[in-house]
């Protein structure tokens, strides 16, 4: 399959949670907590979807890995439609890291235990799968002799790295990373960075990278997805989101981020502290937005192509 | 006088296992008003502590040795200092949640100044507008603030105390990257302009390189390097400084590929022989495994690392 193929498309996605009433248990209102995403990911890029608490990123990771059901849209792998079922030849091939490595291994099974079980639904016969984990454990950078280790035996890097093993032991074609790094300290968290990069070069995986910290997302990506209440404001090529950043969102929160030299200037844009709302007929950003226009009152802006692999939603863009 | 001076400070923890060395022979000093040191490490590496010794605030187990000077006076064995305000990473739970925040705020003046009821609310108004929040925020319970204005409602009650020393341990570490933003500046702002001396732990250099005017690097207990956050930056000493450097992502410049510290940090129950940081060391030589290298004074800055002795 060729580089640069679509590897997975979302049309019109969404997710909402309904909020009740204490009382009646009434639909009081919605959190969109993914609204309308369409996204096209190509075959061995890494996408990190950035942005704060509540945007919805997770519930995006989620409703890709399959672990939650959309509310409407389609999601397309290989251009087969996955949105509700996923075929049994593509088991496995859409595999997710979640943030936190100490709740995610079962305290009581073995690592290989825990690493054997995605196998064994593959219906993978006990010895070839034993081979395979201490492939995989290698892989990671763990010895073998780990396989008889309890997750409380290790540290939070290791255990990382094992969750990062039992991910990959199915051979994905798409992997989705949900903040693998924010639990970690600073030199485990390059550990970690380091190793997921060369994976994806050596294994040709698609990386879906979710999360809060544009740093650890510059280093990683090829390109970056923004959210804010559950769209994406901005899309685009690294380089286009860092040194072109349009969305006035993605500036406040490149701006919040100081460099490590003392002498750079650090002025970050602080925004109004307001909870976020779900407009429907104006922009969701209004109300933090210092550049608000008239028609951002009324409409509410649509993806604009600004240049090649770069789009934005915001009507300062927009032509006349 | 200086503001703060700890000398030889060595801090252990009593478990089930035995005795746990959290410090080992600290030295630092603030030396004048206004000066914010950020103490910068990974978890275990003491940071905490640190600021709860200063504070006085360890917990029972712990047992301390060495001294704490605050403008002169020893503070190491005294109960908790009410002169040292701490704020934590977690705001709610140093909140009391079944009082506004007006009531919190005078309940300080109420207590210390001994102002009639009127008089300390009058303050607390004034001490809630110095970080930002609005009159109204006076009626309100802590659980209809949010994260940052939270964190902002107790910055005003460190500040309500007129303290001659705040710790700020980890204070924005559960806020998104905006609110941070703004906290910490609302913080460095005030302690600049009323000449308060602060100690800001944090395991974020990029932002202890904007907060701090000097800085210590802690590894395993120790501070392995101190001086003003320039010579960190541009020159620094110790090869745990240097790598830290290069092993983080930076928002300013594509990075081909970081630099990785193998390893881990040790446990505090099991420390190296010799220089804690020898078995991730790449200039590590023998005497590095043998003997643990003393604070030597570089220049006028402190390093610990047989480099330079």
């Amino acid at each position: 399959m060729d580089e640069g193929s679509i590897i997975l498309k979302t049309i019109n996605l969404r997710k909402y949670y309904e909020v009740r009433s204490k009382i009646l248990k009434r639909v009081k209102q919605f959190v969109k907590a993914v609204d309308d995403v369409t996204i096209e990911i190509k075959r061995g890029e890494t996408l990190a979807v950035v942005g704060e608490s509540g945007s919805g990123k997770t519930t995006l990771g989620m409703v890709l890995g399959k672990l939650l059901e959309p509310t409407d849209g389609k999601i397309l792998f290989k251009n087969l439609d996955i949105t509700y079922s996923l075929p049994k030849n593509l088991l496995g091939k859409i595999r997710l890291v979640f943030q936190d490595p100490y709740s995610a291994l079962n305290p009581r099974l073995k690592i290989v235990d825990s690493l054997i079980e995605p196998l064994q639904i593959m219906n993978i016969g006990r010895k070839e799968a034993i081979e395979k984990v201490a492939h995989y454990l290698q892989l990671v950078g763990l010895p073998e002799s780990y396989m008889s280790y309890y997750p409380h035996m290790l540290s939070g890097g290791q255990r990382q790295r094992v969750v990062v093993a039992r991910a990959l032991i199915t051979e994905p074609e798409f992997l989705i990373l949900d903040e693998p790094t924010s639990m970690l300290d600073v030199s485990t968290q390059s550990q970690i960075l380091r190793l997921l990069r060369s994976i994806k070069k050596e294994k040709q995986i698609t990386y879906l990278f979710i999360t809060h910290n544009l740093v650890v997302a510059r280093y990683m990506a090829n390109r970056i997805a923004v959210m804010y209440a559950g769209q994406i404001v901005e899309i685009g090529g690294k380089s286009n989101i860092f040194q072109n950043p349009l969305h006035p969102y993605t500036r406040t929160l490149l701006s919040a981020y100081p460099s490590p030299n003392p002498r750079s200037q650090w002025n970050p844009i602080i925004p109004e502290e307001l909870t976020v709302k779900y407009y429907e007929n104006k922009c969701r950003y209004i109300d933090r937005c210092s550049l608000k226009m008239q028609k951002c009152e009324k409409n509410m802006p649509t993806d604009i192509k600004v240049e090649e692999d770069h789009y934005v939603k915001c009507f300062l863009y927009a032509e006349t | 006088m200086k503001p703060l001076e700890i000398s030889d400070l060595t801090v252990g923890y009593k478990t089930l296992r035995g005795w746990i060395t959290a410090l080992s022979n600290v030295n630092l000093s603030i030396d004048k008003k206004g000066e914010i040191l950020a103490l910068v490490g990974e978890s275990g590496s003491g940071k905490s502590t640190l600021g709860l010794a200063v504070a006085g605030l360890l917990s029972p187990n712990a047992r301390a040795n060495g001294s704490i000077k605050i403008n002169g006076k020893e503070a190491l064995g005294k109960p908790y200092n009410s002169k040292v305000a701490v704020i934590f990473q977690d705001a709610l739970a140093s909140l009391n949640p079944v009082l506004t925040i007006g009531e919190q705020l005078a309940e300080i003046f109420v207590i210390h100044e001994k102002l009639d009821r009127r008089k300390a609310i009058e303050k607390a108004k004034k001490f809630l507008l110095k970080v930002g929040l609005s009159e109204e925020f006076l009626d309100k319970y802590p659980h209809e603030l949010s994260g940052g204005q939270r964190q902002r409602a107790l910055i005003s009650m460190a500040l309500a105390m007129d303290p001659e020393l705040i710790i700020a341990d980890e204070p924005t570490t559960a806020l998104d990257v905006t609110v941070q933003a703004k906290v910490l500046l609302v913080l460095k702002n005030l302690v600049k302009s009323v000449g308060i001396p602060m100690i800001y732990i944090t395991h974020d250099i990029a932002l202890a390189m904007h907060i701090a005017d000097s800085i210590a690097i802690m590894y395993a207990g120790q501070i392995i390097e101190l001086s003003s956050k320039y010579d960190i930056f541009e020159n620094p000493l110790h090869p745990y400084t240097k790598a830290l450097l290069k092993s983080i992502p930076t928002i300013d410049s594509d990075v081909e590929e970081l630099y990785v510290i193998e390893g881990e940090p040790p446990n505090p129950d099991s420390f190296p022989k010799g220089c804690r940081f020898h078995p991730r060391c790449p200039l590590a030589s023998d005497k590095c495994k043998s003997k643990m290298p003393e604070a030597i004074n570089v220049n006028g800055r402190s390093v610990r690392c047989h480099l330079y002795g």
